[in-house]
Order: C-alpha cells, then sequence, then structure tokens
C-alpha cells in the first residue's frame, strides 16, 4: 500500500493511480485528437458555437437560461418545495414545532414497541 | 522558568483556547484608536495563537488520550473532589479537538482574508470583535464538558453570528436575515435550555458525562433528547428546518459565510456528542438515527435542488452547504443507526461513520474556498447576481482556477478530497441501505451541474464591458484561497493518511461513550 492509498470496505481508493489513468486517457484522446481534419475555415460557420442547429443570439445567455428544460419538467416539484420556502419567521418556528412533537411522539411511542 | 511557564501553558491548554479569543474579543475595539490594521492583526495574531494551541491540544489527545480541566479549581485536572463533578468541566477527546481543529483553521483563513476584504467598511473593531466572539462560542461548544456551558456558548456563538451577518446593516436584507437568524437561534436555545432543565431536575447534574453514567431512560429524558435534536439539527440548518440557512449565509459578508459554514458545523458536533456520548445506551436511539438518517436525505436533495436555480451566487451556495450537511448526517446517522449492532457496526457502521466525519472536514475547506471566491467576485464586481455576470475568467484567471478546484471537490470529482469522503459514505451507506446511496450519488450529480452553471455564469461566457476594468484580487485575499486549494489538493491526494490521523480517532472518541464518562466519573 502506497502513501496515497486509502483503503476502502471493498477496495481502496488511489488518486495517483487515478491520475496515472487520467493522464493516459487525455494523451490517447489528444493522439486521436490529432488524427482529426484541420483544413477548417476559421470565421465561417464551421468555428461557430453549436447552438442546435441554430444562429445562435448575440445577447448573452444569462444563468436563468441554464437548465430551464430540467426546470420545467419539475415545475410540480418546484410549485411544491417552494411553498414551504415562504420566508416567513412564522413558518420556520412553526416547523419546528411540528418536527419536536414528531420526535416526541416517536420516542415516546416507538420507545414502549422497542422495551 | 521556561520549562515553567510551557508546563502552565499546558496544563490550562483547554481553558486557554476559549479565553484568548474571548478576552481579544473585548480588547479588539480598544485598538481602533491605533488603526484599522491594528485590529485586524490583533484578531489575526491571537487566532494564529489558538490555531497552534489547537494543534498542541489535538497532539496531546492522540498521545495521552482525553484532555480534561476543572475551570476554577486550584488543581484543574482534579475533576470531582468529592465523587460528584462539581465544577465547569472542559473535556477534549480526538472528536472534540477535530472539530476545534476544522473550525479555527477557516476562522483564521475568513479573518487573513477580511484584512483586505472589509478594510473599506467603518466599524471593522466591532466586526473583528465578534469574529472573535464567534471562535469563543465554536471552541467552547466543541471543548465543553458540560451541558449548561454548552447552552451558554451557544448563545455566545449565536448572538455573535447574528451580530455578524447584520454587518452590512445599511441592507434591508442583512436585517432581515439577522432577525430571521435571531430568532431561529433563541428558539433553539430556548429549547436546548428547557432539555437540560428536564436532566437537571431529574438528575441534579450538568456534567455531560456524569449524566450520561446516571441516565435511567424515563419519558423526560427522551422528551429531552427530541429537544435537543430538533435544537441542534435546526442550528446546523438540515432540512426541513434549514429556511434561514440561505438568508443568513447569502446577506453575510463572505468570510463570515465561510465561518457560519463551521458554526453549523459545531452543532452538528453537539448533536452527534448528545446522541453517542448521552443518549448512546438509550434502547429507542435508533429512532433518533432514522431521523438523523431522513434529515439528512431530505437535507441532500432539497438543498441541492434548491440550489440549481439560484441566481444569487451566494444563496446557491448556501443551499449546496445544506446539500453537503446531509452526507454528514447520512453517515453519522447510519453509525448511529447500528450502534447496538456490532456486527453491522464493524462490517459498514464504523466506515459510515467516517465518510461523515471526513466529509465534515472536507466542506468546511471547500465551502470555505467557494464563499471566500464568492467574495472575491464580489468585491471586484459589486454583484452577487449570476446573471450580471460572465467572462471574468479573462480578467480573475487565478480566482478562477481557485474556483474551479472547490468546485470539483464538493461535486465529489476524483483526486480532490470531496471524493475521497463521498466514497466512503456511498460504499458503507449502501451496505445498509442502498436507495440512500443511489439518492447520495444523484445528488451529487446535481451538484456538479449547478457548479457548471455558476462557473459558465461567472467566469466563462461572454465577457461584460462594464467588467472589462476588472482585476485579479489582492495578494493578501488569494492567500487564503490558496492554503483552501492547497489543503484540499493535498487532503485529496493523501485521504489515507488524514484518515488515520484525524477521522479514525475521532470516531473512535465517539464511538467510546464509555471512556468519554469514565474521565470524570
Amino acid at each position: 500500500m502506497m502513501m496515497t492509498t486509502l483503503s476502502t470496505i471493498r477496495g481502496f481508493w488511489d488518486p495517483v493511480l487515478w491520475m496515472a489513468a487520467f493522464i493516459i486517457v487525455i494523451v490517447i484522446t489528444c493522439y486521436i485528437r490529432s488524427l482529426g481534419k484541420e483544413e477548417y475555415k476559421r470565421g465561417t460557420e464551421q468555428t461557430m458555437v453549436f447552438f442546435s442547429g441554430n444562429i445562435p443570439p448575440k445577447e448573452l445567455i444569462s444563468s436563468s437560461n441554464i437548465y430551464w428544460g430540467f426546470f420545467k419538467a419539475m415545475e410540480k416539484y418546484y410549485t411544491c418545495i417552494r411553498r414551504f420556502h415562504t420566508g416567513m419567521v412564522n413558518d420556520y418556528v412553526y416547523y419546528f414545532i411540528v418536527i419536536v412533537i414528531v420526535i416526541i411522539a416517536s420516542l415516546i411511542i416507538g420507545g414502549v414497541l422497542w422495551m | 522558568m521556561e520549562v515553567g511557564r510551557e508546563m502552565f501553558i499546558i496544563e490550562h491548554l483547554p481553558a486557554l483556547v476559549i479565553a484568548i479569543p474571548l478576552l481579544a474579543a473585548f480588547i479588539a475595539p480598544l485598538l481602533k484608536r491605533f488603526g484599522k490594521h491594528a485590529v485586524s492583526v490583533w484578531s489575526i495574531l491571537n487566532l494564529s495563537i489558538v490555531e497552534c494551541l489547537v494543534i498542541v491540544l489535538g497532539y496531546r489527545v492522540i498521545k495521552d488520550g482525553i484532555q480534561s480541566y476543572a475551570i476554577g479549581a486550584s488543581i484543574p485536572s482534579l475533576l470531582s473532589p468529592n465523587g460528584l463533578p462539581v465544577r465547569i468541566i472542559l473535556e477534549v477527546d480526538a472528536i472534540s479537538s477535530f472539530m476545534g481543529l476544522t473550525s479555527i483553521s477557516i476562522i483564521l483563513l475568513a479573518c487573513i482574508y477580511s484584512a483586505c476584504f472589509m478594510k473599506k467598511y467603518k466599524s471593522v473593531e466591532r466586526y473583528y470583535s465578534l469574529l472573535l466572539l464567534m471562535a469563543a462560542g465554536i471552541m467552547g461548544m466543541a471543548f465543553t464538558g458540560d451541558m449548561f456551558n454548552m447552552f451558554v456558548f451557544l448563545e455566545v456563538l449565536s448572538i455573535s453570528s447574528a451580530g455578524l451577518i447584520a454587518f452590512y446593516a445599511y441592507k434591508g436584507e442583512a436585517i432581515e436575515a439577522a432577525f430571521k437568524y435571531l430568532v431561529i437561534s433563541s428558539i433553539s436555545a430556548l429549547m436546548v435550555l428547557f432539555a437540560i432543565a428536564l436532566l437537571y431536575g431529574q438528575y441534579g447534574l450538568l456534567n455531560i458525562a456524569a449524566l450520561g453514567a446516571a441516565f435511567r431512560f424515563t419519558i423526560l429524558d427522551k422528551i429531552a433528547l427530541a429537544l435537543l435534536v430538533s435544537a441542534f439539527v435546526m442550528k446546523c440548518g438540515a432540512v426541513p428546518l434549514h429556511m434561514w440557512v440561505a438568508d443568513a449565509y447569502g446577506e453575510a459578508p463572505a468570510p463570515i459565510s465561510a465561518s457560519l459554514v463551521v458554526a453549523s458545523q459545531i452543532s452538528l458536533y453537539a448533536l452527534f456528542r448528545i446522541c453517542f456520548t448521552l443518549f448512546g445506551l438509550l434502547p429507542a436511539i435508533q429512532i433518533i438515527a432514522w431521523f438523523i438518517i431522513l434529515f439528512g436525505l431530505a437535507s441532500m436533495f432539497v438543498g441541492v435542488t434548491m440550489a440549481m436555480p439560484q441566481k444569487d451566487i451566494k444563496r446557491l451556495m448556501a443551499y449546496h452547504a445544506i446539500s453537503q450537511t446531509g452526507y454528514m448526517l447520512l453517515g453519522v446517522g447510519v453509525g448511529l443507526a447500528v450502534i447496538n449492532d456490532i456486527n453491522a457496526l464493524n462490517a459498514f457502521g464504523i466506515a459510515a461513520m467516517e465518510g461523515g466525519i471526513f466529509h465534515i472536514i472536507n466542506h468546511a475547506m471547500y465551502k470555505g474556498l467557494l464563499f471566500l471566491v464568492a467574495g472575491a467576485i464580489i468585491y471586484r464586481t459589486g454583484t452577487k447576481n449570476l446573471n450580471e455576470m460572465g467572462g471574468l475568467g479573462n480578467r480573475m484567471p487565478i480566482t478562477a482556477v481557485l474556483f474551479l478546484i472547490g468546485m470539483l471537490s464538493i461535486t465529489g470529482l476524483p483526486p480532490f478530497n470531496g471524493f475521497a469522503s463521498k466514497l466512503i459514505i456511498y460504499e458503507s451507506v449502501f451496505l445498509f441501505n442502498p436507495i440512500l446511496s443511489v439518492v447520495a450519488m444523484i445528488v451529487s450529480i446535481l451538484t456538479l451541474a449547478s457548479f457548471v452553471k455558476v462557473f459558465y455564469s461567472a467566469f466563462t461566457g461572454q465577457e461584460q464591458s462594464k467588467y472589462k476594468d476588472v482585476k485579479e484580487i489582492p495578494a493578501i485575499m488569494l492567500v487564503p484561497l490558496l492554503i483552501l486549494a492547497f489543503l484540499i489538493i493535498l487532503f485529496g491526494l493523501f485521504p489515507g493518511i488524514i484518515l488515520k490521523l484525524l477521522v479514525k480517532p475521532a470516531v473512535q472518541a465517539l464511538l467510546d461513550r464509555a471512556g468519554y464518562i469514565g474521565v470524570v466519573v
């Protein structure tokens, strides 16, 4: 075992070995890339940013536009979860009281069953 | 003479690491007449001394075992002169020194960063005074062996943190965040006090070790346990009691956001201390363990999914802090769930706890780094809004690389430190319940997606004309960032050594209930 090795339950993790493998993969990738065509023309559509076949917009794509598909797909989840994030401190205290009651009830009922 | 002084310091180490920042906090405002720099230098100096003392204390704990100290006693090592611990006792084992070291290191680096970050503000002496008080509160919570003393330090920590969150008092949002934090902290502290009263009323004891030995597991004990667990879960910012985190971390100055990470982690430590040392033998502790696991699971998922749509860089990181707290709760919760099953504990319980505890120090480092990078962006651009950023990588290349290191670490990509702790958690939790492990992995993927968005929005993309004059941050601000990045890489490259030197002793200390109690009783 080297100094960098971390033994885990089912095996081990060695960052130095991983980095060695990573460098080998990078070298192979660069080699494969070097086999590609080099006769592309700068400033033409050949070097334009790929934007799903469309012309890229000139204005800034802001962070709010990123992952819009994910948020659309998860709309129901976000509607539900945002309902709890009211920003009101009264609600925070209410959640706390609910959690205290649930834990006390579980401990007392569960404790009786456990014994 | 020198040897005598050295012995004096070593004998009083547990008290000194609390007393130094506490006294320095009261002296700091007086130094303003010598200039702003005098206050920052004073704070850095004192925190550096505490850092050194905590390292020495940790070394003594590893070498000689638990270090204890009876406050006010003529012989500090004489803990129970009449068989009962009547004085406030500080008890430092491997887990408390682990937490102390983690916390003080981040606060020291935040303080160095503040020397430049906060210099344009008036009343910096109040800022440093509160920061030193915060350090004293954290150190007190980590090293105390007394329940009421823990409550006192919790209050010291809460009040100083609230003051720091409200530092930008000209902004309404900061005042609102501080108010919310104060309400939450007051209620938590009240519940802790009520739980202590329940325990004191039954046993006439406040010492954690003595209480642990005297327990009869009555219904009042269970109510006290529920109150303590709820209070510390809220203070550590776990879902569903996490609502204050985004406001507090988001509105506080960046170095304070980094310090609040370790302030939350010390509540996590208090939760673990209560569950393992105080109530470890309670037959129904598995119920609490499952609550901790469920809080962890909810924190991981809700934290990361709430982070993804955020536009404010610091609120986004605050939600990620909630998500990462979930990993720690999950790991240690699994260990607690199998604490009475020696086979399961040896097979995967201890490993799960090691993953959870290792994640505490890793999280403190990479989240500290990320908050300080966020502060660097705000320092140069004046905005927290990701929609208004872009192309900063050209202007702030070192900051961009440091952000990348923090980002790769929090997402759990090899070879950074976040990967090592997450790997241990995935593997051990999988043996307990595969579904929990799968959720943890999905959360890591979502974390990566979220931080790719931040990296794109802030550092790549189209350059904003209004930021064409933006420069790299000053060297003094870069130093703490570079130290944290170095530690992240170091911990990532040598996870086995860190686990052996720091994490395993901490986990063993948490499990060694008899050892902790035996020092006092």
